[in-house]
């Protein structure tokens, strides 16, 4: 406390001068927002200061946490990379439901296989002894299940590599589930299943491994106490995410797909501000939309704060004049009442503060929790305006159209791409930016108006329908104009086509508003398709 | 309501060693006045100009860094996605003239591979006190491909031509096509929507009576 205070009775050295408490710097009002200091509890504390985007995907996010996992699957199946993905979501299966097996496993019973001597790497179970009679009779129901099982193996092994004959499977298992014991068996099968596709030597998908990740697989297949783990795999699937991740993670993450795995959670309503801040992009949008809002220095608070803790925590070297020095830096700017970007905290934090940079040793990393957690739900109620915000559909449609852009450039010749097709979807839908309108459509869905989606992206296609008088909009008449079929004739009687067309498809006993509705819908497609078709031609 | 229409907005670094000046020119660029006294930045510092090049409006949003080692794994996150930086050294310490190929290295990798950088020698009114000379801070610069000034946050001497040098030759990239404004992560926006409401800010809706603001 002492030394605070008389680093600050010098004043000018800009140290804080404390200020005589009623203070009178009221034309710094307009600068402040209001602040959420009403805490609903501690649950997310720890969380507030964890540095994840849900934007920022990484391989162990994908593959592991599943998240945007078809997105990445459709990556590597562009780049013809699909199998080492392939492998590793089998091996991670196999994983879990050895793990589920397990885990309602009450008996404790495992597959077991052992090693023989007469044969490299045959696999043979022990055998459990048995306490009572009823078990063993279970047993031999078992065995003989097993053996039906084995002769398929039989079957499968003698195409693969000979230091790989599985010949004799002979399993016996001491549980008394008889569904139990088949999925144990199972999993040994499967196991091997597993190997023989894509470890063997002479795996169909082979993935050329190291010889020494073989042989530790077959080891932990067949292994010496007989039980199978969970993890038999995982020399390999660790080799296979290393390499997927040295050689093909980096063209993914720019690549249009993962674009799309963003667009994917920027749209599902799911954005926090965490996502935000670790998000370089979406910062830069946010940053100039708090700017917008006056409120930018919340965000300057925030980042100083995170620097400051990171500065503790990350186990630097740190006196204990220094980190006073800083905490002092952040008082004078957010907190003094002489503040140069005053945040307007209320006074009991004001007053918390100044005595927690004063302990004795420094202040610790805490020091400013409690206000960063005030303003981090302060900037998180700005989230929700930001979503809502002009910035954040620009930013949303500079990301679509980016990926339409990559696509266009790169893959026009994959022609047949559905990307294409979700992509422009998502575009109309942004396109019309008025929710109301938006759900009429979707409540006035007419069956015989689906277009195949197919023909839009085969263009040749338009030009090859056969000429078709019933498809034409209008016609050129004798003097040279153009006569819509859909202007309703004021010399007619009768209802135009396009009337009856909307009016076919609005049922006579819906409102007026929706035929009004129907209405603008028809006449928005027709007035694209004339302007289109009306255009004169670029050269002329 | 006032409404300025800018036709892009670019993410702006200012990088460098501690006390080479960084927040100083920030400031001036932004009509703030000169402090004397140092206070080093924590995190990032925020500033924010209109400026007019070639008769189109461009806002800049300036992210002045923290210098200081002990901060530099934190401020290495903000480099990417920036389109411009100034590279500041302090003509009158030689330590922050070495020290700027580990600055040039961070922000060629971390940042926007096509982020333009300028170099600057600040603190030009110290001539007194100069350790780097001007002959040797511009081959430095050539070897590097920046384009180079010497500043004075003081006297506001060349500041603003500094950020306007860096920012026109991001416009003309972006006219030649070697910029794409719309390549995410390239540090540039288009200003349809960063109309600026000069207006009082609106305000979320729901708040706390005791957490208005009192002074
Ligand atoms: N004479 C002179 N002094 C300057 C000039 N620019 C900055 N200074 C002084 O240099 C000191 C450091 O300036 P800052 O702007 O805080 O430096 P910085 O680069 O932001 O430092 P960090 O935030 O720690 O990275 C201050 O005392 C300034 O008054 C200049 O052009 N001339
Ligand atoms: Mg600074």
């Amino acid at each position: 406390m002492i030394k605070f205070w008389k680093s600050a009775d010098k004043g000018k050295s800009g140290c804080p001068v404390r200020p005589p408490e009623p203070s009178t710097s009221s034309n710094k009002i307009n600068n402040k927002t209001l602040l959420d200091t009403q805490l609903d509890d501690v649950e997310d504390e720890v969380h507030i200061f964890e540095k994840k985007s849900k934007l920022c995907l990484s391989l162990h996010d994908i593959l592991i946490e599943k998240k945007s996992i078809k997105y990445f699957i459709q990556f590597m199946e562009s780049i013809d990379k699909y199998l080492p993905v392939k492998c590793w979501l089998e091996m991670e299966n196999f994983k879990k439901l050895l793990l589920n097996t397990n885990y309602t496993d009450k008996f404790d019973s495992h597959v077991k296989i052992s090693r023989t001597k007469s044969y490299d790497f045959q696999c043979k179970c022990d055998e459990m002894v048995e306490k009572n009679i009823t078990q063993k009779n279970m047993l031999r129901d078992k065995i003989g299940n097993k053996l039906s099982g084995t002769s398929d193996l039989r079957k499968f092994n003698s195409s693969s590599s000979s230091c790989m004959n599985l010949t004799e499977t002979n399993t016996i298992l001491d549980s008394c589930s008889e569904c139990g014991v088949n999925n144990k068996s199972n999993i040994t099968e499967i196991a091997i299943d597993i190997f023989k596709k894509y470890v063997a030597q002479e795996a169909p998908f082979t993935l050329d491994l190291p010889d020494s990740y073989r042989k530790s697989v077959i080891s932990n297949i067949c292994h010496p106490e007989g039980v199978i783990k969970e993890d038999c795999f995982k020399p390999v699937q660790d080799i296979i995410f290393n390499e997927i991740e040295n050689n093909y993670f980096k063209d993914f993450i720019s690549s249009p797909f993962y674009i799309k795995a963003q667009i994917d959670i920027l749209t599902n309503g799911s954005l926090n501000l965490k996502d935000i801040l670790y998000n370089d992009t979406l910062l830069f949008y946010y940053t100039e939309f708090l700017e917008q809002e006056s409120c930018r220095h919340l965000l300057e608070f925030l980042m100083a704060v995170m620097h400051f803790r990171d500065n503790l925590t990350d186990g630097n070297p740190c006196q204990p004049d220094q980190v006073q020095a800083d905490a002092i830096i952040l008082y004078d700017k957010y907190f003094s009442l002489q503040a140069t970007s005053p945040i307007g905290f209320p006074q009991y934090i004001r007053l918390k503060i100044e005595s927690d940079i004063c302990i004795e040793d420094g202040p610790h990393h805490t020091c400013f929790d409690l206000p960063y957690r005030i303003v981090f739900k302060t900037l998180s109620r700005y989230v929700k305006t930001f979503l809502d915000s002009e910035l954040y559909y620009k930013y949303l449609s500079e990301m679509i159209h980016s990926v339409d852009q990559i696509w266009s450039s790169n893959n026009r010749s994959q022609s047949d791409c559905s990307s294409e097709f979700s992509i422009s979807t998502q575009n109309t839908l942004l396109a019309m930016g008025d929710p109301v309108f938006r759900k009429k459509k979707r409540n006035h869905s007419v069956p015989d108006m689906t277009i195949d989606s197919n023909q839009l992206y085969n263009a040749d296609a338009l030009w090859q329908r056969k000429k078709n008088d019933g498809l034409t909009l209008g016609r050129v008449n004798s003097l040279g104009r153009f006569e819509s079929k859909f202007e309703p004739d004021p010399d007619k009687k009768d209802k135009s086509v396009l009337k009856k067309m909307v009016s076919r498809f609005v049922p006579s006993v819906t409102s007026k508003v929706e035929e009004e509705m129907a209405w603008q819908i028809a006449h928005m497609i027709v007035k694209d398709v004339t302007d289109l078709t009306m255009a004169p031609p670029e050269n002329e | 309501m006032l409404i300025l229409v800018t036709e892009y907005l670019f993410k702006f670094l200012v990088i460098g060693s501690a006390g080479t000046g960084k927040s100083s020119l920030l400031n001036n660029f932004i009509g703030n006045k000169f402090k004397e006294d140092r206070c080093h930045t924590i995190g990032v510092e925020f500033g924010s100009k209109i400026v007019n090049i070639g008769g189109k409006s461009t806002k800049l949003q300036i992210w002045d860094t923290a210098g200081q080692e002990r901060f530099r794994s934190v401020t290495r996150s903000y480099y990417r996605g920036a389109a411009g930086a100034l590279l500041v050294y302090d003509i009158t310490s030689r330590d922050s003239f070495n020290t700027l190929s580990n600055w040039l290295r961070d922000a060629r990798t971390l940042a926007s591979p096509n982020i333009i950088i300028l170099l600057v020698g600040n603190k030009k009114d110290m001539e007194e006190s100069r350790e780097v000379t001007f002959t040797e801070a511009s081959q430095f610069a050539q070897e590097n491909e920046l384009m180079f000034l010497e500043t004075s946050a003081k006297t506001g001497e060349n500041v603003e031509e500094a950020f306007l040098k860096c920012s026109k030759t991001i416009l003309a990239k972006i006219e030649t096509g070697e910029l794409d404004p719309e390549r995410i992560g390239s540090g540039i926006q288009y200003g349809t929507g960063t109309s600026k409401r000069l207006s009082a800010p609106k305000k979320p809706a729901r708040m706390t009576p005791e957490c208005a603001c009192r002074v």
